[in-house]
């Protein structure tokens, strides 16, 4: 995947691992790794892997405070925005 | 179990975590606050400011800064200005880290708690601030059990941080909330120099000021009627000698209790005398409930000894022969010397115990220790009742 070109959805969309990161960070909006990790029971080498995708694919941002570094869903990319759409859709669906 | 008619009609307003709409008789030191913090809402960053709250116990030196707090939040928020205020008890976080860490929770910062200093931890806090553009006041209530536990260091730390970033805004202000002032002439003098500008100090209360604070604080948690002027007038003569408001609240909130078992429908003289006999000042909720597990035992240890000995005052050695007896019997490994001193001078800081040294009688000089004014056996019966709970 070229920097600024958007994967295909079904790539985005194709691991649950990836899934899963991006509806907690649609709800939190932004968190640091281990939380994620913690929060979506994948491996911090996993995590980071899939963050770096989402990254790539402008879905959320990284962003270092001194050592500290966070991820944030970034709310203003309409890609974003849609995918945020369809999961609130999706979990207001469950019962 | 059906409901039984109370005198209350919201008991909680009487805790002491509610910070009420009004503080009566503080409107001037409100007012002063507001004066020394109207530049962080004019030109926000351009200064950090430090004030100093002094006075004795229920005095109104937590409430008035939180009430502080709030209002100072809300009127930055009517302004666009995303000022926040976290207020931070040092009894219960006695260091930097455990500081920032309330900072991070109350503000739901997303960072790590865990692998990074407190020096790194607050260069990236101030850096997280530039970015969402927040300003902060950090109430440090409590101030004596972090500068007794960490000295200058933390103090430091806070203060001089932001004076590094040359040319960014200043993001943290500090409210230092002590009992005596004589506290900071334990810091070191660079420290010292800047807290030392904005002082409010509260005097105890008078007694028609805490009649005024008791009507207040009747009208927001008692059913109408439900406590007669009477029993106010004599809740504040006996609160009226310390000037202690929160004694006082302590007492009308027990003499609605002793009302309510009655199933009476007014707090009566009687009830409140009740509740006054049951409350010594050195054993209210918040004194004890702050101490830490051998703190509580140290202060059995000392209950424990002087009931035995009948003795006003016990020496250091009696005390720690008591302690590791005490500690022997929950199964703790007793702390040593240096510790348990520092234990004892906490607990004289809270007033739960007095110190004085020797003179006749004993050889040389010694610490001896002692209880303000409350039966040793009550003493005891209430930290005991706190171990089993483990409150």
């Amino acid at each position: 995947m070229k920097s600024g070109q958007r994967p295909p959805l079904e790539e985005v969309l194709s691991s649950k691992g990836r899934v899963k990161i991006l509806k907690v960070l649609a709800e939190i909006g932004e968190l640091y790794v281990s939380e994620i990790s913690r929060r979506t029971g994948l491996n911090n080498t996993v995590t980071t892997r899939h963050l770096v995708f989402l990254v790539k694919a402008g879905l959320i941002a990284e962003k270092r405070f001194g050592k500290i570094r966070i991820f944030t869903f970034q709310d203003l990319d309409p890609g974003a925005q849609a995918i945020k759409k369809l999961i609130d859709f999706w979990e207001s669906e469950q019962p | 179990m059906g409901n039984l008619p109370s005198v209350f009609k919201d008991e909680s307003r009487l805790s002491i975590e509610y910070v009420p709409s009004q503080l009566p008789h503080r409107e001037k030191e409100l007012r002063l606050l507001e004066i020394f913090f109207a530049s962080t809402l004019e030109n926000p960053g351009g200064l950090s400011q430090r004030v100093q709250i002094t006075g004795g116990i229920g005095t109104g030196k937590t409430a008035l800064s939180k009430l502080f707090g709030s209002r100072v939040e809300n009127t930055a928020r009517g302004r666009g200005i995303n000022l926040r205020y976290v207020h931070v008890n040092c009894r219960v976080n006695k260091s930097l880290f455990t500081i920032l860490k309330r900072v991070l929770e109350s503000l739901t910062v997303p960072f790590p708690q865990r692998g990074y200093s407190d020096e790194e931890l607050l260069h990236s806090l101030l850096r997280y601030f530039d970015e969402k553009n927040c300003f902060l006041i950090i109430a440090l209530d409590e101030l004596e059990s972090l500068i007794r536990e960490e000295g200058s260091e933390p103090l430091y730390a806070l203060t001089r941080v932001q004076e590094e970033r040359l040319g960014l805004l200043q993001r943290f202000s500090l409210i230092c909330i002590v009992r005596r002032p004589e506290v900071f002439k334990s810091l070191d003098e660079s420290t010292v120099s800047t807290l030392l500008h904005n002082v409010i100090h509260l005097d105890g209360y008078s007694l028609p000021q805490l009649e005024d604070i008791l009507n207040y604080r009747v009208q927001e948690a008692f059913r109408e009627n439900a406590v007669r002027s009477e029993t106010l007038r004599l809740i504040a003569d006996v609160a009226g000698a310390r000037g202690d408001a929160r004694y006082a609240i302590e007492i009308l909130w027990r003499a609605g209790k002793y009302a309510d078992s009655e199933e009476s429908k007014a707090v009566l003289p009687e009830h409140a005398r009740k509740a006054a006999a049951s409350i010594y000042p050195a054993v209210r909720r918040e004194s004890l409930g702050y101490l830490g597990l051998h703190e509580r035992l140290l202060l059995l240890a000392i209950a424990r000894r002087l009931k035995q000995t009948e003795a006003a005052y016990i020496t250091m050695g009696d005390v720690e022969e008591a302690y590791r007896i005490v500690c022997e019997e929950h199964g703790k490994e007793p702390r040593g010397h240096t510790k348990i001193w520092e234990f004892l001078q906490e607990l004289e800081d809270i007033g739960v115990i007095v110190t004085k040294i020797s003179d006749t009688g004993f050889r040389g000089k010694t610490t001896l220790m002692g209880l303000p004014e409350i039966p040793a056996a009550i003493l005891e019966r209430e930290v005991t009742r706190l171990l089993e709970a483990g409150e």
